[in-house]
């Protein structure tokens, strides 16, 4: 059987995997394939393949979707080399804006400049490969959709019934928003790293500083790569770097918010977003 | 091996407090109370989501019990020396009865307890609401925060439960070791309460440097960082995190009717631990005994 939103078939998936050079509590890894063990059920990986996928009792298909269109697609992404860095993305003048970032509020602000009239590339999970750097969704997300909890919804004045349950049991939900149009890779042109500024008073200002040095641009990107250390033992350090260096050539920022309320947050901080991307 | 200590308490017990100490202590300076050892708060969402590579707002209530403690081993193997890391959870079995906290790494529980008539009026203070509700919320069982329904928030469920319960659930827990340490012993002999709970630990430290550390974090100097800097953990507005620290406060600010219902509720920990008695002592004996 298939998975009805994503490349998957359910079937038996070992307890693990015996030439495993990467083993933790949740995954092991080989090279070229990967063992995923999360509550929803086993997900056995191959860049090429289809994930196969043993359910748990009571797991539903959009449990197995919603963890396939994040950190298991991004795992299996990943043994294939294409690297992905947990962040969404918009396209702004054709070139991608990615943003990431240590806080929440990430997937709200991008959800506002696809309100603002910037199509929506990615959410969760960005792919970044080549040379030049080009960004895409992974294979999996299908239509790209953001996950927007309810306060973030009604912050930007959207109808909660107008969105599609993530997976049951959980309060967010997939909002299709801006401009459609098939999904395309397309060049890399800016990474903006959400931070919040814990001395800023006023909630209604934000902020923004250049990466200067290239070293803190790789420390930051590798940071917020999706599983760094599997894609370290499988013996890919090389192709990490490089991946980090090819991105750390684009434009950086740290765009810091105030610690207030992501609804007051929101109108400037877009706005220094889309002044960044010039 | 590294392993967590973990710095256990209701909200605004001192734990903040015992955290400052353990900074000043190892660094030999004043901390930085926006920067206490880099370490993240047991339910940071951050850390369960980078130490898993999981995006923990994708998970239901249950999921996220079920993998916080293999987050906490994560964080633990990849230090290289202890961590010490806060922790407001009530000690609470998961669903395949596990502990929530995580117990396999971690080398002892240091858990600060305060009087709860002290507890009530700063409680109220730092969220910003009324003395009936600081109350209300240290009688209910079920008191939960972060539960996250309708927000997401920086951090992930934690279940506090009653006071008493809080008290007795890590203090009666046989999962790790655990050591008590009063508010009230901190303020009246801090340098020989907080040598005692570094030492519980496995941090050896002279007299003389705790007594500097002591000093380094007196409330008047955290009070002015917060006041100079700002503090990450504040959360409401127009009070301060690090607003009085006074031992009986409870006396001047808190209701009689509210100071008696919370002694109806717990009494029986509140014995246990001295409180009911002016200058009164305790022991784990006791604390068990009253419970």
């Amino acid at each position: 059987m298939s998975g009805p939103e994503a490349d998957w078939v359910t079937g038996w998936v070992p307890e693990a995997l015996p030439d495993a050079v990467y083993r933790s509590h949740l995954v092991e890894a080989a090279p070229g394939r990967a063992i995923f063990r999360l509550p929803v059920g086993r997900f056995l990986l191959a860049p090429d393949a289809p994930a196969v996928v043993e359910t748990a009792a009571g797991a539903s298909d959009k449990d197995i979707a919603c963890m396939l269109r994040g950190p298991v697609g991004a795992l299996r992404s990943s043994l294939g080399g294409r690297f992905a860095l947990r962040a969404s993305a918009v396209e702004v003048g054709r070139r991608a804006l990615v943003v990431c970032g240590s806080t929440f509020g990430v997937s709200t602000l991008v959800a506002s400049l696809a309100l603002r009239g910037h199509r929506l590339l990615a959410d969760g999970v960005v792919v970044v490969s080549g040379t030049p750097p080009m960004v895409s969704a992974l294979p999996e997300a299908g239509q790209p959709r953001v996950t927007l909890w309810p306060d973030s919804a009604a912050h930007l004045g959207l109808d909660l019934d107008q969105g599609q349950v993530l997976r049951p049991g959980v309060g967010s939900r997939l909002f299709a928003l801006g401009p459609g149009g098939t999904p395309a890779e397309i060049g890399l042109g800016w990474v903006v790293s959400l931070a919040v500024d814990h001395k800023s008073e006023h909630p209604d200002q934000a902020t923004s500083h250049p990466f200067a040095a290239v070293s803190q641009r790789v420390a930051t990107l590798v940071g917020h790569q999706w599983h760094a250390e599997v894609v370290a033992a499988l013996g890919l350090q090389a192709e990490q770097f490089n991946w980090a260096v090819t991105i750390g050539s684009a434009p950086m920022f740290r765009l810091l918010r105030s610690t207030g309320s992501i609804g007051l947050t929101l109108p400037p901080l877009a706005e220094r977003a889309e002044e960044l991307a010039v | 091996m590294a392993r967590t200590v973990w710095l256990a308490s209701y909200p605004k017990s001192g734990n903040t407090w015992l955290r400052a100490v353990h900074e000043a202590v190892v660094t030999g300076s004043e901390p930085d109370i926006n920067d206490l050892g880099h370490n993240h708060i047991a339910a940071a969402r951050w850390a369960f989501d980078v130490n898993l590579g999981l995006r923990s707002s994708d998970m239901t209530r249950e999921e996220l019990d079920l993998l916080r403690p293999w987050a906490d081993a994560v964080l633990a193997e990849r230090a290289g020396t202890d961590i010490w890391r806060k922790a407001h959870d009530a000690f609470s079995l998961g669903p395949t009865g596990e502990p929530v906290i995580g117990t396999s790494t971690a080398r002892i529980a240091l858990y600060v307890v305060r009087d709860p008539r002290d507890v009530a009026v700063s409680l109220a203070h730092h969220a910003g609401q009324t003395m009936s509700w600081a109350v209300r919320a240290m009688c209910d069982p079920d008191w939960t925060v972060s539960t996250g329904s309708q927000v997401l928030g920086p951090q992930l469920p934690q279940r506090f439960g009653t006071w008493s319960e809080h008290v007795l659930s890590w203090t009666k827990q046989e999962w790790l070791p655990v050591h008590v340490v009063r508010y009230e012993d901190c303020v009246a002999r801090p340098v020989e309460t907080f040598r005692r709970a570094l030492a519980a630990a496995g941090l050896r430290a002279s007299q003389e440097d705790v007594a500097l550390a002591v000093e380094r974090c007196s409330w008047q100097r955290l009070r002015r960082q917060e006041e100079e800097s700002g503090f990450r953990e504040r959360t409401a507005e127009g009070t301060y995190f690090f607003r009085r620290g006074q031992v009986g406060a409870w006396q001047e600010e808190l209701p009689v009717p509210l100071a008696e219902q919370l002694v109806e509720h717990h009494g029986p920990v509140m014995a246990g631990l001295g409180y009911l008695e002016p200058g009164g002592d305790w022991s784990p004996a006791t604390l068990i005994a009253g419970a």
